[in-house]
């Protein structure tokens, strides 16, 4: 059984941010070895949220790196600009989107759910993490508290907060859609991860949202909705936020879970066996080896499409340097 | 009509306190959730309408708004009733805890007095949700006079987060006063009536008064029960403790909470911890069931925290 654990380090994913391709295609390859390395370090921790993780990619490496980005000497200002999950389980995501950023470092990134290593679930003490989760609900009051604060001490940045879907059914959500709209603090930014997935089953099946649009306007916000995996699509609604003053903002997000990863994308799983099986814990070694071939795959096909050079890869369990022309053969 | 003179309140004076405090510290915010007439907040909100939030009936919401406040490095001071606050917000508080920021949380109507409301709003379990929060500080002021030494302590000097549980209405006639010069020192109590035969721990206005009075009781039979207002709850001074404690055998502790979880749980765990019990006798008091309805007398009869019937039951134990 091949024992590898690819993973692309910073150094490496330094040099795509200079490529000279277009911001869309950027954040395509950004995501990509994000994926894969979220992958690796759910596989080296032997648990973590995969399925969440894989469907907020792409609305965290989009925010991260171009929307709103926070850079390392940022991360003490008062006018950064602010961003966290109050999902929280989508940690290894923001974990490795942090990484890839510089914020957190490789001796950290390898170390997810272990003793001094990353939380599974965000800790403020890790370097770019905002706020700490719990039971779902809390994040759109927290980022509330923020609002207020920056109104209060007149000092710049945004605040965007992501949920889940399912946390929609948290009594706390709306209080606190309520009170935003009332308070008028109407800087914030809210995106759901609208995945469709809570743990293993639909939301429509735990507990429907209905009409979530025409719900979370009634509180008096301004609402969007739109595919979370399209680039192009997100840059647009972050452009009409910055139009509109007068009401708090929220995007719909419609994305896949496990999103990526042919078998680990909710619409077939549950299609075929009608329990998701990726929220939680690492796959097998079968199942991780047929997940990370399927990502190596696709960023081979990504770089060599612009004839871009790709990137070097390490083996996380012995730290070994691989070319991934060479040395990774494709399953 | 007299108008009724509420210098002596424990809520006012708190928060004639936080007024002078707010002065001087710009970080300090308050946020609400529509109790403010209970602890006359009125008055902040007009003095520094800017800084106070009313945040309507959403206890979890705002409990959650002030950490996102902290965490920009504001102090924000969140007011309710301790039986809503602490109870349903309780993963809130915990979860802003768990950020290391610091925040001070208003207990109004801790205790079991006023009895009027019944046991939805006597809030009896506080100390115990609060106190397995590692860094959570509980304090129940004893007077006036100790409401603004602990505000201003728990505001200036202490790092932890605050609870600061409140008694709400007037204080009891002919209530005991602090000794002369008093000056509040965090983790240890003061004696406000002195005795050999054995200590009583409690604290707040309702049982240090019950417990004076149980004092004047037992000296009728030549029995000298000293009694200490400890209005730290769940931090005590190792020192201070031993000092107290060493040539006593006999140990009280009179809660205003229920009996499980309360300051004589935590006052006995410290000393077996920390390895100086000496063969005392411990015994503890305070209501075992749900608190009762009723006018205070009726109430404190009912859960036998009477002072009559707390004189009887101290006396059996200095006899045995």
């Amino acid at each position: 059984m091949d024992s590898r654990i690819l993973f692309v380090v910073f150094k490496e994913i330094k040099k795509i941010e200079n490529f000279k391709i277009g911001k869309y295609y950027k954040a395509e390859l950004l995501a990509l070895i994000n994926r894969l390395n979220t992958l690796a370090i759910i596989k080296k921790a032997g648990s973590g949220h995969i399925g969440t993780s894989f469907s907020a990619m792409d609305i965290f490496v989009w925010i991260k790196f171009f929307q709103f980005r926070t850079n390392k000497n940022d991360l003490n200002k008062q006018s950064r600009n602010i961003f966290f999950s109050s999902k929280g389980h989508d940690a290894p995501a923001l974990y490795c989107v942090l990484y890839s950023l510089g914020i957190i470092n490789f001796n950290k990134i390898i170390k997810l759910r272990k003793i001094n290593g990353l939380d599974g679930h965000p800790d403020v003490t890790i370097p770019g993490i905002e706020a700490n989760t719990g039971s779902l609900g809390m994040g759109l009051s927290k980022a509330k508290g923020i609002v207020w604060s920056k109104k209060y001490f007149k000092t710049k940045g945004k605040v965007v907060v992501i949920t889940g879907d399912g946390e929609f059914q948290e009594g706390q959500i709306y209080e606190s859609l309520q009170t935003i709209s009332h308070q008028k603090l109407n800087d914030i930014i809210v995106i759901i991860d609208h995945n469709k997935i809570q743990s293993s089953q639909f939301v429509k099946k735990i507990i429907d949202l209905k009409n979530l649009k025409t719900k979370i306007k009634s509180f008096g916000w301004h609402v969007e909705r739109c595919d979370g995996h399209n680039f192009r699509r997100l840059n647009k609604v972050f452009n009409n936020f910055s139009k509109i003053k007068n009401k708090p903002k929220l995007l719909i997000a419609d994305t896949v879970k496990g999103k990526g990863v042919s078998f680990m994308e909710h619409p077939g799983v549950m299609k075929k066996q009608k329990i998701y099986t990726w929220h939680a814990g690492a796959p097998n070694d079968q199942d991780f080896i047929k997940a990370q071939s399927e990502l190596i795959k696709k960023i081979k096909i990504k770089f060599n499409k612009r004839s871009l050079s790709l990137p070097k890869i390490i083996n996380i369990n012995n730290k070994k340097k691989l070319n991934l022309n060479s040395d990774i053969e494709i399953h | 009509m007299k108008i009724l003179d509420k210098n002596n309140w424990v809520t006012y004076s708190f928060t004639d306190c936080l007024i002078e405090e707010a002065k001087k510290n710009k970080n300090i915010v308050v946020i609400d959730a529509d109790l403010s007439d209970d602890v006359n907040l009125k008055k902040f909100s007009n003095k520094y309408p800017k800084r106070f939030i009313q945040n309507g009936i959403a206890e979890q919401d705002m409990v959650s708004m002030a950490g996102g406040l902290a965490l920009t490095g504001l102090l924000p001071v969140v007011n309710s009733f301790a039986s809503f606050l602490t109870a349903r917000a309780n993963e809130q508080i915990y979860n802003n805890s768990t950020e290391n920021t610091k925040i001070i949380y208003m207990c109004l109507y801790a205790g079991i007095l006023p009895a009027g409301a019944g046991k939805s709003h006597q809030s009896l379990r506080d100390i115990s949700l609060l106190s397995s929060i590692p860094n959570m500080r509980i304090f129940h002021p004893y007077n006036h006079i100790e409401a603004k030494q602990i505000l201003k302590y728990c505001i200036n000097n202490e790092k932890n987060n605050c609870a600061i549980r409140l008694s709400i209405g007037p204080p009891p006639i002919n209530a005991l006063s602090l000794p002369k010069k008093y000056k509040f020192k965090n983790g240890e109590g003061s004696i406000m009536a002195d005795g050999s035969d054995g200590i009583i721990f409690t604290y707040g206005q309702t049982m240090v008064n019950q417990a004076y009075k149980v004092h004047k009781k037992l000296l009728e039979d030549r029995i000298k029960l000293k009694v200490i207002n400890m209005p730290c709850i769940n931090y005590f001074n190792l020192k201070w403790l031993k000092k107290n404690i060493n040539k006593t055998k006999h140990l009280f502790f009179l809660d205003d909470h229920n009996i499980n979880g309360g300051i004589g749980d935590l006052i006995t765990s410290f000393i077996s911890n920390n390895n100086f019990f000496n063969n005392h006798n411990f015994k503890k008091f305070g209501p075992d069931e749900f608190p009762a309805c009723g006018a205070p007398e009726e109430v404190l009869k009912y859960h036998k925290l009477d002072h009559l019937n707390l004189a009887l039951k101290i006396k059996k134990e200095l006899l045995i």
